[in-house]
């Protein structure tokens, strides 16, 4: 960075050039007080100063301000976001793309890219908070609801307002890793290294999973942002309910424990289908934060002394705080799918299952087509998947689970599989069946496959979810 | 009460009886148990006391019949589902098991609402009677309206009520709404609180008009969700008309009135002749009358009844519908036609005849209304049946104690009634 009227480097600009662009967050909560209309022209004259192909400045911005409007651009691109509503101020952001077509360099987009990054750090060192929002699902809905001409193309939304949270920092891949001088070497893992489990080491498990805990909105010391759609309603969560409660029938005074419980979603299936009947709950995860949240969430409903948060005891291994054989019905929901070697893991949940103690796992199956898996990561067995908000994901082979199952101790007493693989030739029948408009036909096989999700015959093992019970 | 021309004398008095006597079978620590055939899925792993709107019939049965008979036994019966439902309600102000067709899990809607809304009349009836209320009974609604329905799931910015918390709060559903207003009214009857819950109560009354959809089959109707404008489904959307009826009591605004006689045509049109309710309608494709859900029926006769909306002629073809619906234990069908079209038509599916107490309180509370002396509770006797599992003949037997489906090779389904869980499921 230069300053004005001379050559010379100003390194205190360059260094408050990067503290800004380190200090930079998305935000998610703002205050109920207004932007001044001064305050957002002053960003989008920021964004007025990047560069443009041929210095033709076919952007526009739209300040949404007026509570009906930002109810419109909603509901016509689909947002779906409830920060959308609570900045103050909403920039919608345009740039006209009939002079731009068959660019091979996608100048319109990355014109447009650079404004939205210029808004962002303009409201940043204006004190404001912004969010870029990037998961609205129609984006054209934007200009249709302000009646922007069509060949203006939208390129998304900008939340600005006053600050009222303050995330941690995201994780960043290191410079040395993402750039390289007069060459270009081939990293050895084509996508990015966050989604490799076999590169995460257990405090960066940790890190990835308190954050994105923060940031999906769960109530953490005394904060709730963004809350996500439960995925608890399901059919897997059903039958996964229904064989806890067969293990728990086993046991008198049964104590249980949830591995690697994060959101916290089996503990309150726990805790909601079988109250008064554990003696003693145990969630337990790896980081205060979650153990925190546990705490806040779930010793206000759970029976009175029955309920515990378990935090790691060791930062470098797997250590549950709990002494040999003390479990009776422990759970573990798609949770080995972090590690690329369980075995620690398992070895754990061995020693503390007692003797006559039952685990219910569930694992996701490699053999089944994952169509997101293919789409994102071709041929590797691991991913952030479609939820990549519970950290990496590495998928597993019956065979290969079983060994390892074999190895750290355990007896499988029963495999089950969910949604097994026929079922996604029948959902592409009944997709098929609706699109020539044979309703009927489409409801047939529907209901065929809703009596179909659980299996125990050989297409358990090409299921999306295998279900093991061990003793 | 009407004149039953059709329907043998005291036909629905025993009817009423039998049922209460099935009902007391499923009656164990905690509530009613059982699993659950819904209109949205199946819950059979987890069979547990559910508190989602099973209480409702239950509760408005029981008031009918106090005030028929004076037994306190009912007055008793109310007190210890109120106790029940306290002993069930989360710190949030939700109730656990609450979800119906998706229990064992929380914040059913429109269970919960429809629950208290119920629980609501109890307690006005309570004090009508000069009964005292069960200890903690206004703390538990009082948490349900603050916390759960104001604190978390009111939407500012749609001025209405979501289903749960969650990234598509623009979405909302019309009958759940109208289950809210019902309970809003009731709760600020109770405590005078009206000035407080008003802006409520007007927002969710506009959302319910804003949904209604006024064109070509579907008109008339309150869809499920208020992005869903293509399909509707008739027993639900009956749900709204005793709010209607309320919003239009308590402002005295035609446009309510309107709209209720609007969705009652919706609803009658929707009634089948020969007996029972369509089960879906869509705007863009044939109806889909199977499965003819039995207590939907029920519900549906009862929400034209509370919203004074009731055809004698109607309630008596269906009435004699529904009765040819109840098994020699008590229990009624929970439905016709499942699986209908599938070429083996021989025996029912199975989910036509397990028994739902989820389905079975509506039919209580139609029929409460309907008896004139009833009759005491008779015993459950054994039943065995021939349905289609999966294509494959199979016997369903329940007893006092147990519901069994079993074919030669499969143990389908083995619940020992008043347990959480069933030791055999593979449904």
């Amino acid at each position: 960075m230069t300053t004005p009227g001379t050559s010379r480097p100003d390194a205190m600009a360059g260094a408050a050039f990067m503290a800004l662009l380190e200090r930079r967050r998305s935000t998610r909560m703002f205050k109920e007080k207004p932007v001044p209309n001064e305050l957002v022209s002053e960003l989008v004259r920021a964004a007025t100063l990047l560069p443009t192909s041929c210095n033709r400045q076919l952007w526009h911005f739209v300040a949404v301000t007026e509570p009906d409007l930002k109810v419109k651009v909603s509901r016509c691109s689909d947002a779906q976001q409830s920060y959308l509503y609570d900045a103050p101020v909403l920039i919608a952001v345009f740039y006209d793309t009939s002079l731009e077509t068959r660019n091979p360099c996608h100048t319109a987009e990355v014109t447009a890219g650079m404004t939205l990054s210029a808004l962002l750090l303009a409201a940043e060192a204006h004190g404001l908070g912004a969010i870029y929002l990037g998961g609205i699902r129609h984006p054209a809905g934007i200009g249709k609801a302000l009646g922007v001409p069509s060949y203006y193309r939208s390129f998304g939304l900008v939340c600005v307002g006053w600050k009222d949270d303050d995330p941690p920092a995201p994780n960043r891949r290191p410079v040395e890793d993402v750039l390289d001088f007069n060459t270009f070497e081939l990293p050895h893992e084509r996508y990015h290294a966050d989604i490799r489990p076999h590169l995460w080491t257990l405090e960066q498990i940790a890190d990835f999973r308190d954050k994105l805990l923060w940031y999906k909105g769960v109530h953490v010391d005394g904060k709730t942002l963004h809350v996500d759609a439960d995925v608890r309603f399901s059919p897997l969560f059903q039958f996964m309910s229904g064989r806890l409660g067969l293990m728990l029938e086993h046991h008198t005074a049964p104590r249980v424990l949830d591995v690697l419980s994060f959101n916290g979603d089996v503990v309150l299936q726990l805790i909601n289908a079988y109250s008064g009947r554990m003696a003693e709950l145990y969630a337990y995860d790896l980081t205060p934060g979650i153990a925190r949240y546990m705490t806040e969430r779930f010793q206000r409903i759970a029976p009175p002394g029955t309920f515990a948060s378990l935090i790691n005891a060791d930062a470098d291994r797997i250590k549950i705080p709990l002494p040999d054989g003390h479990i009776h019905v422990m759970s573990c929901y798609e949770r080995l799918e972090h590690f690329e070697d369980p075995r620690p893991l398992l070895r754990e949940m061995r020693r503390v299952l007692a003797p006559d103690g039952r685990l219910l796992l569930l694992v996701s199956n490699r053999l089944y087509p994952h169509l997101y898996r293919y789409k994102r990561m071709r041929q590797k067995n691991y991913s952030l998947g479609r939820n990549w908000n519970r950290g990496p994901e590495r998928k597993y082979e019956p065979a290969h689970l079983e060994r390892l199952l074999n190895e750290t101790g355990f007896r499988i007493t029963a495999t089950f599989g969910l949604q097994p693989i026929h079922l996604k030739i029948v959902a592409l029948g009944v997709s098929l069946c609706r699109r020539i408009g044979w309703h009927h036909g489409a409801d047939r096989l529907s209901d065929w496959a809703a009596q179909r999700f659980v299996t125990e015959g050989i297409f358990r093992y090409f299921s999306s979810t295998l279900v093991y019970e061990l003793e | 009460m009407n004149s039953n021309n059709s329907i043998k004398s005291g036909a629905v008095e025993t009817a009423l009886g039998q049922l209460e006597g099935w009902l007391a079978t499923m009656h164990g620590t905690g509530g009613y148990y059982g699993p659950v055939v819904g209109l949205r899925g199946v819950s059979m792993a987890w069979c547990g006391a559910g508190h989602d709107w099973r209480w409702e019939g239950l509760l408005d049965g029981w008031i009918i019949l106090h005030r028929r008979t004076g037994d306190p036994a009912y007055l008793e019966r109310m007190d210890a589902a109120l106790q029940a439902l306290k002993q069930a309600q989360l710190a949030n102000g939700a109730f656990c098991n609450s979800y119906f067709e998706n229990n064992p899990f929380e914040g059913g809607m429109p269970y919960e609402p429809a629950v208290m809304a119920a629980v609501l009349r109890t307690l006005l009836y309570m004090k009508e009677t000069a009964h005292p209320w069960p200890v903690g009974t206004e703390e538990m609604i009082e948490r349900f309206v603050e916390q759960r329905l104001i604190k978390e799931l009111w939407n500012k910015v749609l001025r209405t009520f979501n289903n749960w918390m969650q990234s598509d709060f623009e979405r909302y559903s019309p009958p759940a709404v109208a289950a809210i207003v019902e309970t809003l009214c009731g709760y600020a009857t109770l405590t005078g609180s009206t000035a407080r819950l008003a802006p409520y109560i007007e927002g969710a009354a506009n959302s319910l008009l804003t949904s209604q959809l006024w064109a070509g089959s579907l008109s008339g109707a309150l869809p499920l969700s208020n992005y869903e404008g293509s399909s509707a489904s008739p027993c639900l959307a009956a749900r709204g008309l005793p709010a209607l009826a309320l919003l239009h009591r308590y402002t005295g605004e035609a446009r309510f009135a309107a709209a209720g006689d609007a969705l009652a045509d919706f609803v009658n049109r929707c009634l089948l002749p020969d007996g029972g309710i369509t089960c879906m309608i869509f705007a863009n494709r044939p109806a889909r009358i199977a499965p003819r859900f039995v207590g939907a029926t029920a519900d549906t006769l009862r929400s034209l009844e509370r919203a004074g909306r009731q055809d004698a002629t109607v309630t008596r073809t269906q009435l004699t519908w529904l009765l040819d619906r109840q098994t020699a234990s008590g229990a009624f069908d929970t439905a016709v036609g499942f699986g209908a079209g599938t070429g083996r038509n021989t025996h029912p599916d199975w989910r036509d005849v397990i028994p739902v107490c989820g389905w079975a309180d509506k039919i209580y509370a139609l029929l409460a209304g309907q008896a004139e002396n009833p009759a005491p509770a008779s015993n459950s006797e054994s039943v065995c049946r021939n349905v289609r599992v999966r294509g494959e003949e199979a016997a369903f037997m329940e007893d006092a104690d147990s519901m069994i489906l079993r074919s030669k090779k499969t143990e389908w389904f083995v619940w020992r009634k008043r347990t959480v869980c069933p030791s055999a499921c593979r449904l």
